[in-house]
Order: C-alpha cells, then sequence, then structure tokens
C-alpha cells in the first residue's frame, strides 16, 4: 500500500523545487525582453535620424526632428519628422515600445533643442515637444558650438537614472548627421 | 507473483522522478547553451555587417567629397618684384601626406558649411585621416572609454578658414582639433591609402605625379605645383568590432596592426604587393579585415603638364 503513488509531502516538495527555479529563471527572461526593447527603441531613434538625413537630401530641404512627450506623460517617448518651412509633418510618428523613454539625465542635448507643443488636431495634439533641424547638407542647424560638439547625444533606458544597468546611448555626428550607438 | 509486480510498479518513487527532473535539467542548459551560442553567432554576424556598413558609409563620403576638391589656379608673375616668367599660382591647396596609418589628405571644397547662415557655395577646407587612440574627446561621459583605429573627418567652416593665412601645410593643423572640428566616421579602419596618379593608358606605373604617394600643391615638385591632380585611387582597410576587441591592449595600438604596416605604402610601385604583404599579415593575426578601393575623378582638375 505504500508504493501506490505520490504523498503529498512528495508532490509539495516537487511544485516547491519548481517554483524555486521559476522564480531564478524569470529575471533573466525580463532583462532579455527589455533589452530587446532598448534596442528596437534605439534602432527606432537612429532610423529616424537617417531617415531624416535621406529626406533633407534628397528633398533639398531643412527637417525637423520632434521628440514628443503625450500629454500628462513625465518622459518623451516618440519622434516625428516634421517640415518646418511647408508647416506639415514628413512621417507619421513612431512610439518607443512599451515602458521604453529618453533618459533625460543622460541626454543633455535636449536641454539644448528647441520646443514647442503638436498643434491641434490628430492624436498628439497638446503633446509637448522637444526639436532640432537638419540641413540639406547633412550637418545639424545651428551648428553646436565648439564646447558642445560632444553632447549631442540622446540615451534610451527603461526608467529615468542617472545609472542605469542598460541603455543604448546615440550620438549625432554634427556634420553629418549620422548616428553612432554605444551600448554598455 | 503478477500482483506483487502490478503493486510494485503502481507508481514513481520520489528518486525516479527527481533522477528524471535531473535529466531534463541537463537537457535544458545543453539546449539553452546552444541557442545562446547560436544567438552570439548571429549577433557577430550583425555586427559585422553594421560595422563595415559604417566603414562603407564613411569610404562613399570620402570619394563624394574629394570628387568636389578645387583650387583657383591662376597665372601670375613668379616674383611680383623681378619677374622673370608666369607660372601657375593657387592661394587653395591639396595635401596628401603620410600620417600615422597610411595617409591623410586636406583640401578645399564647396561643402557650404557656414554656422547659422544658409547660403550656399561657400568654400570649406576638408580633411579625412586615420588615427589611433581614445575616443575620450568625444565620447558620452557615462559611456566606457574605448581604444580603436578611426577614420576621422574635419569639416572647417567658412568663417573660419586658415587656409590663406599660412603659405605651407600649417592651416591642416586646425583642420584637426577634435572635436571642434574633426569628428569620427567610422571606427576600426586601419589605414587609409591615397593614390594621386594620371589616366591609366598615359601613365601605367601610376608614378608620373608622385613616386611615394605624397602630393602638395604649394611645395611639391613642378608637375604637382597649383594643380589638382586627375584622379586620386583611395583604398581602405576595415577590421570588425570582434577582432578589434580581441587584439584591444590599453591605449597602446595592437602590435600586430602596427607592424603589418610598418614601412608599407610608401613607393607606388610597390602598392600592390604592399597591399598583399599587409593582408597576409592580417590573415596571419587572425584580424577579419576588408579592402575597399575605388577611383575617383576631380572634377576640378584642368590637367596641364606645363609647369
Amino acid at each position: 500500500m505504500k508504493r501506490r503513488g505520490f504523498s503529498l509531502i512528495e508532490l509539495l516538495a516537487v511544485v516547491a523545487v519548481l517554483a524555486i527555479l521559476l522564480v531564478l529563471v524569470t529575471p533573466a527572461f525580463n532583462s532579455i525582453a527589455s533589452s530587446s526593447n532598448i534596442t528596437q527603441a534605439a534602432n527606432m531613434l537612429s532610423g529616424q535620424i537617417e531617415l531624416a538625413r535621406q529626406l533633407a537630401e534628397v528633398r533639398n530641404r531643412s527637417i525637423e526632428v520632434r521628440i514628443l512627450k503625450k500629454n500628462g506623460d513625465s518622459h518623451f517617448s516618440a519622434l516625428q519628422l516634421w517640415w518646418p518651412s511647408l508647416g506639415q509633418p514628413a512621417e507619421k510618428p513612431v512610439v518607443f515600445p512599451q515602458g521604453m523613454l529618453l533618459n533625460e539625465s543622460l541626454s543633455p542635448w535636449l536641454s539644448k533643442m528647441g520646443s514647442g507643443t503638436m498643434a491641434a488636431g490628430g492624436s498628439w495634439a497638446g503633446a509637448t515637444y522637444r526639436s532640432f533641424t537638419i540641413r540639406p547638407s547633412g550637418e545639424l542647424d545651428p551648428r553646436p558650438s565648439a564646447g558642445d560638439r560632444a553632447q549631442v547625444f540622446l540615451t534610451i533606458s527603461a526608467r529615468e537614472e542617472p545609472t542605469p544597468s542598460n541603455y543604448t546611448t546615440i550620438q549625432v555626428n554634427p556634420d553629418t548627421s549620422r548616428p553612432i550607438l554605444y551600448r554598455p | 507473483m503478477g500482483k506483487s509486480r502490478a503493486k510494485r510498479c503502481y507508481g514513481f518513487s520520489l528518486v525516479e522522478v527527481l533522477v528524471a527532473s535531473a535529466i531534463l535539467g541537463v537537457l535544458v542548459i545543453l539546449l539553452s547553451s546552444a541557442t545562446g551560442s547560436l544567438l552570439n553567432t548571429l549577433r557577430n554576424a550583425h555586427s559585422k555587417i553594421d560595422q563595415y556598413s559604417a566603414a562603407r558609409a564613411g569610404f562613399e563620403q570620402i570619394l563624394s567629397t574629394l570628387s568636389q576638391a578645387t583650387l583657383n589656379t591662376y597665372w601670375d608673375y613668379d616674383n611680383p618684384a623681378n619677374p622673370n616668367n608666369y607660372v601657375r599660382k593657387s592661394d587653395l591647396h591639396l595635401l596628401i601626406a603620410p600620417s600615422t596609418m597610411g595617409h591623410a589628405v586636406f583640401f578645399q571644397a564647396p561643402l557650404s558649411r557656414n554656422g547659422n547662415t544658409t547660403s550656399s557655395g561657400l568654400l570649406n577646407a576638408v580633411g579625412f585621416w586615420v588615427d589611433f587612440g581614445s575616443d575620450s574627446q568625444w565620447k558620452p561621459g557615462h559611456v566606457p572609454e574605448q581604444f580603436r583605429f578611426r577614420l576621422m573627418q574635419g569639416i572647417q567652416p567658412a568663417d573660419s578658414l586658415q587656409v590663406f593665412t599660412t603659405t605651407d601645410g600649417s592651416w591642416t593643423n586646425a583642420v584637426k582639433t577634435i572635436p571642434d572640428v574633426g569628428f569620427p566616421i567610422a571606427s576600426n579602419v586601419l589605414a587609409l591609402i591615397l593614390w594621386p596618379r594620371l589616366p591609366v593608358v598615359q601613365d601605367p606605373e601610376g608614378n608620373d605625379l608622385s613616386a611615394n604617394f605624397a602630393y602638395n600643391s604649394r611645395q611639391g615638385s613642378a608637375i604637382q605645383k597649383a594643380q589638382l591632380p586627375p584622379s586620386v585611387q583611395v583604398t581602405m582597410i576595415v577590421m570588425d568590432e570582434a577582432s578589434a576587441s580581441r587584439l584591444a591592449s590599453g591605449s597602446a595600438a595592437p602590435t600586430a596592426i602596427t607592424s603589418a604596416f610598418t614601412n608599407r605604402f610608401q613607393d607606388v610601385t610597390r602598392f600592390e604587393s604592399d597591399l598583399e604583404a599587409v593582408r597576409a599579415a592580417l590573415t596571419a593575426a587572425k584580424v577579419n579585415h576588408l579592402v575597399l578601393s575605388s577611383s575617383v575623378t576631380l572634377r576640378e582638375a584642368k590637367w596641364s603638364q606645363t609647369p
């Protein structure tokens, strides 16, 4: 009769072992998911800058890259390309993956940018934005002063903190607007 | 007998279940390490593509910018105080000179960079060169420092052009100031080789303009004076980031790389054999590398052999 099956204690032991294993494994998966989100957001940002540079060159017209903060949000988390001379959008806005944001303490360039509020109409009406402009020649407008040329970068991370464990920093070459990516 | 056997095999014992789960655990670990190495391979392949794409973009940039190089050639007295004859002169300057890795080129081109105004057609001084060193002068503060070979570009704005203030090549120093004027355009570029030459039919050896790759439109030989070379063969040697991080040894340039380039690319007639030797040395050091080479025609060159 003793060998009829598992006792309750045995089942509990197995379940406990499984639970411990799960607890150990989950953080690893979380960090993989979050790092893939950071990579995706960084590719979005550098892709939009590349696209802006190419559009400016092809259309021979300065283009504005707007970094958007949704109404009521505390962080910048979307981008839109804009034709300032036409007063109309060049592309649809792109939004960072869930939870990814621009880490303002590691993005000194933000404070040097122009700012404004999106006009009424459309889903981003009333959103505040910061923006920089790329000329058809590829250089940034206005040209960063000599001391600021190395400060032209933006950082994406999962949280707003001065020392995130995982981040991607995108620096922009002020002469050519080509992005340079840094990962830890 | 049958009954007791049935009774004995009714369920698994705890030990059996534990053994089974241990085997499963080992299998999972083996599988995950296999997928992990697969992911690593994929990531390496991706980084290799990224790496070379930045270098290719930089290479294209050299070609397109160099093709716009210009000089303002005119004829004037050789010595205005006591003239003897007319000579070709130019206030602008094209300079190809040996650099730490290969050669560096400096010239003027109408790139229209002038601070905050948008007027077009303005002249800029431009330079391309390869350097080994730290990125601390331009990298963001929170990013760890890296020592790498890099392709650098300097574009001096029209409002601070210095080419007119000197009679030699010292104006190029200002073009090389990092990060005020110079900025990196690609990492892990080992060398830039610039070969000014005439069309191949006219000059099969390629040494009519310069025997040692150097070209100086101000102080060079009579054939170089105040005129642009009709074409420049641009060659760039690039390695991948995986090799670069493997060879990285603090602030010193990896000797496996520097020794491969010692005494190379100083004589145009040995260009092919030098390139072969460098490639062989890099392969021997297990450095994945790529050679980009193309010839660029300088549109503004009005070639004439009359000195």
